[in-house]
């Protein structure tokens, strides 16, 4: 055999400190914790007794007042159509905002670049802040709600479908445009069919996320259920309170299980 | 009286941006209704000079005239009215794969429509009757509904034909048609190619790597080396020689 001398090293291709990377990883993230606990000032009583309220509070909601169900439906018709409006406008300014801001066809890397960053500011600002900003701009009501979550939608959409037009196999593109074809058919007959399963299913995502927004919403006065909710545990009509929760899950839920099937079709 | 060439390349050179000389100065006339086929190995050029002819590729020096304009430094407009003429067949076959191979088909047409017309699709009646005649020509016609991606490589590639022909393309430009595909696709996608080039007399270019194909095929021969012309000539004068030089001393026809 040959003197080959085999050390640590050759077994675990690391050496000890890489090796324990896990560990220290580990007792970063307990200290991270901890400090936090402290700097709270976190008080045991104060969560015990927090929670004997909230049994009693539970208590309180049981049995859901359905009679209010025929007040609280518009309402909650109201939030779906604002997170549908909301999605759609963003969805159509993404697209536009896409195909631009794509590494492999937009017009210029200045164009790219301001509009990546424009969207990665819209992403940066809560769609609650954007409520706020447009209930000072337009008024209560649902119009402000549609802006927030058409200008917050923009953030993360214009991200995904910029992000899916520059992992396009590049030779289709080269393709059409070898047979003389204008940069507007490029975008219609190579990039759009190319991307839709993208599209759609990051817009249905989008849409599923609205819904939930929006509902919430409602609460500082962008239209929909979210006012209901906050006037209901205002009047301690804890009963009313898990009616308007219960009839959100059964929006989001439905609204999830319509996506799937869509998704599912769309390959 | 002498017929003119259809394409008049002089000195064309292409460097790309990180010093690699692709081209070195090519000069060659291709004359109407010809079948060429060029030869060379991996990195010797022939790529390049197919994309400098239609501009996916921007030629860095020499002059190209095609039917009598130079087209040197064409573009815009002017670029798309010259691309619909030039028919492209790609080694990957390029066809966008979420459309129907009919679609694929009619995307040959872009170039002779409006821009909004041809970006919703309204292509003529004409158009469409000529798009299934020319998948049936290439033994497709019943594949026409089906999405692209669910065609074989070889069938994918008919449709690559069906495409640069439905162009009403005076020059075809073939890039590697059959590296992809195995002997038998490789037969079938040739014989197409040839044949439907013959009938609608259109000239053709193609690059290849088998040298069987090349001088079972071609009108005449071009070997490349390097970025320069070492070989034209017609299909029995490519002797042993010839391709030891093309492809290194020890005589593989296929790179790697």
């Amino acid at each position: 055999m040959s003197d080959l001398k085999i050390v640590a090293q050759d077994l675990y291709g690391r050496s000890p400190m890489r090796r324990l990377m896990p560990l220290w990883w580990a007792l970063g993230l307990t200290a991270l914790f901890v400090v936090s606990i402290l700097g709270m000032n976190l008080n045991i009583a104060r969560i015990i007794e927090g929670g004997d309220r909230l049994v009693v509070m539970l208590g309180q909601m049981f049995p859901p007042d359905f009679s209010i169900l025929g007040r609280i439906i518009g309402p909650a018709i109201e939030t779906l159509y604002v997170a549908i409006l909301g999605t759609f406008l963003g969805v159509v300014f993404s697209i536009v905002i896409g195909v631009l801001a794509a590494h492999n066809i937009t017009p210029h890397v200045t164009v790219e670049i301001a509009l990546k960053g424009f969207s990665a500011f819209t992403r940066a600002v809560p769609a609650l802040i954007w409520a706020l900003l447009f209930i000072v701009a337009v008024g209560l009501g649902p119009l402000p709600g549609i802006l927030a979550l058409a200008v917050n939608s923009i953030g993360m959409l214009g991200k995904v479908f910029a992000e899916s037009i520059e992992e396009i196999d590049k030779g289709q593109i080269e393709a059409v445009a070898a047979t003389g074809a204008t940069p507007l058919q490029i975008i219609s007959k190579a990039i759009i069919p190319s991307v839709t399963p993208a599209l759609v299913s990051w817009s249905l995502f989008r849409l599923d996320i609205n819904i939930r927004y929006s509902a919430v919403l409602g609460v500082v006065g962008a239209g929909g259920i979210g006012i209901e909710l906050v006037r209901s545990t205002r009047m301690l009509a804890f009963d009313e309170t898990l009616t308007i929760t219960l009839l959100i899950f059964v929006m989001v839920w439905a609204v999830e299980y319509v996506n799937n099937k869509i998704r599912a079709f769309i390959r | 009286m002498s017929v003119q060439p259809i394409l008049s390349v002089t000195e064309l050179k292409k460097t790309f941006p990180d010093g690699t000389r692709a081209l070195r100065g090519v000069s060659l006339d291709v004359m109407p209704g010809e079948f060429l086929v060029m030869i060379g190995s991996s990195g010797a050029g022939k790529s390049t000079f197919l994309r400098c002819i239609n501009h996916l590729f921007e030629p860095t020096g020499g002059r190209i005239v095609y039917d009598g304009t130079d087209i040197s430094t064409i573009s815009g407009a002017n670029l798309r009215r010259l691309r619909r003429e030039l028919g492209m067949i790609f080694q990957g076959y390029n066809l966008v794969k979420r459309l129907s191979t009919i679609e694929n088909v009619l995307l040959g047409r872009l170039g002779y429509m409006s821009s909004i017309s041809g970006a919703l699709g309204l292509y003529s009646k004409q158009d469409r009757e000529r798009a299934v005649e020319l998948l049936i020509r290439v033994g497709l016609g019943e594949q026409r509904f089906k999405r692209a991606d669910q065609l074989s490589g070889g069938q994918q590639q008919r449709v690559g034909i069906a495409r640069a022909i439905a162009q009403n393309a005076r020059l075809v430009l073939a890039d590697e048609p059959i590296a992809s595909l195995d002997p038998k696709a490789s037969d079938t996608v040739m014989s197409y190619l040839h044949e439907v080039t013959r009938e609608e007399n259109i000239t053709c270019i193609v690059n290849l790597h088998q040298v069987d194909y090349a001088k079972r095929f071609a009108d005449r021969i071009i070997g490349l080396k390097d970025g320069e012309i070492t070989f034209i000539g017609k299909p029995e004068e490519v002797t042993d020689e010839v391709i030891r030089d093309l492809y290194g001393e020890k005589g593989d026809q296929v790179d790697e």
